[in-house]
């Protein structure tokens, strides 16, 4: 933000802050950090395992920073992102840097001192893993960057539960699974609608690389290796009926939109609906999926 | 007691306006304010962290 008279720019809202960190991704974040952290067998003293999520979070916020500061003219190119403080020139890109790079030591540092040094491992590697792999290398580069790198978005309840028991199972890495795997539809049904905003920057996104009928293809297909993953830990008794029914529920639902996606032929943004609604509801799916692990684990135990 | 004797800070900074240096002294305060919540915040959670890791609270 500038002023008339000098043309100053002034310092940095701390809102422009807070908007670096990408609070929305961040709530997702936290809530599959901790339902990792209540699906784990033992106990955690609630002091630390309120020190854990908000270490999660902190490294969450610190990748978003990251990100933003390496994507500055990338976001300003695109509508969706072009009202973020660094493309809108309200905060100067070296802040930024310092701040991502603040909230990371910070992170990992007291994770490891309070909570454990694997779980502080995970996070360390989770941040770079998001912003170097994804952001500097992945997305600029590979129609297939969201794959691959959704495995960011898919740590924090392998992080959670290593918080609690110091170790990390089979069921954590189910729940990797689950979030790596719904990851790609999720985001190409975005990519389908957001598909100019991408084309805009130059992001090859696969829609833009390989088309609209390959990128309903891969959802769909993408659907069905996320229904058995979702299911796999009730069908190895990991957990109980209540998951399991849910799981089956919500992949039933799942497929269902994901089939309407498939057999669309819209290209006009305006009228993807099917998209629209197939990115909605695999918001609402990730969300009540790990509930009902969390629940179901926590009823078992 | 006024007001005015409270304000110890120049009233511009600078070569600024009087409204450029109200502006900025105002965002100065916001950040500093929400630093202040954040490090009170940490002051108040590394104490509870340390009185957990010695045992006090099982």
């Amino acid at each position: 933000m500038t002023i008339a008279t000098n043309n100053i720019s002034l310092p940095a809202d701390w809102r422009d802050f807070w908007a670096l960190t990408k609070p929305r991704v961040m709530s997702l974040v936290v809530f599959t950090a901790l339902c990792g952290l209540l699906a784990a067998p033992g106990d955690i003293h609630p002091v630390i395992a309120f020190t854990a999520i908000l270490c999660i979070a902190t490294g969450a916020g610190a990748s978003g920073a990251l990100n933003q500061w390496y994507e500055t003219e990338l976001d300003a190119k695109m509508k969706r992102t072009a009202g973020r403080p660094l493309p809108d020139g309200r905060m100067e890109r070296e802040s930024a840097l310092q701040f991502g790079i603040g909230l990371a030591a910070f992170s990992v540092g007291i994770m490891g001192v309070a909570v454990n040094w694997l779980s502080a491992g995970i996070l360390a590697f989770s941040i770079f893993f998001y912003a170097v792999v994804y952001t500097m290398w992945l997305k600029p580069n590979t129609p297939q960057n969201i794959v691959i790198g959704g495995a960011a978005g898919a740590f924090p309840p392998v992080i959670g539960w290593a918080a609690v028991t110091g170790d990390v199972t089979l069921l954590p890495l189910l729940m990797f699974a689950l979030t790596f795997f719904w990851t790609p539809p999720h985001f190409w049904a975005l990519a389908l609608f957001m598909k100019s905003d991408y084309g805009a920057a130059g992001i090859p996104m696969l829609p833009n690389v390989a088309g609209q009928r390959v990128t309903r293809n891969q959802i769909f297909g993408y659907s069905f290796v996320l229904a058995a993953v979702a299911v796999a830990p009730w069908a190895l008794g990991m957990t109980g009926i209540y998951y399991g029914a849910t799981a089956i529920v919500l992949n039933l639902l799942f497929l269902a939109f994901a089939f309407s996606v498939w057999r669309s032929e819209t290209t006009e943004a305006a009228e993807m609906k099917a998209e629209k609604r197939l990115f909605a509801f695999s918001i609402l799916y990730l969300f009540i999926a790990f509930a009902a692990l969390a629940l179901d684990r926590m009823v078992l135990a | 007691m006024s007001e005015q004797e409270f304000d110890m800070g120049p009233k511009k900074i600078g070569d600024l306006s009087l409204e450029e240096s109200r502006a900025v002294r105002a965002r100065q305060a916001g950040r500093s304010r929400v630093m202040a919540v954040v490090l009170f915040g940490l002051c108040a959670l590394f104490f509870a962290i340390t009185i957990v890791k010695v045992g006090v609270w099982g």
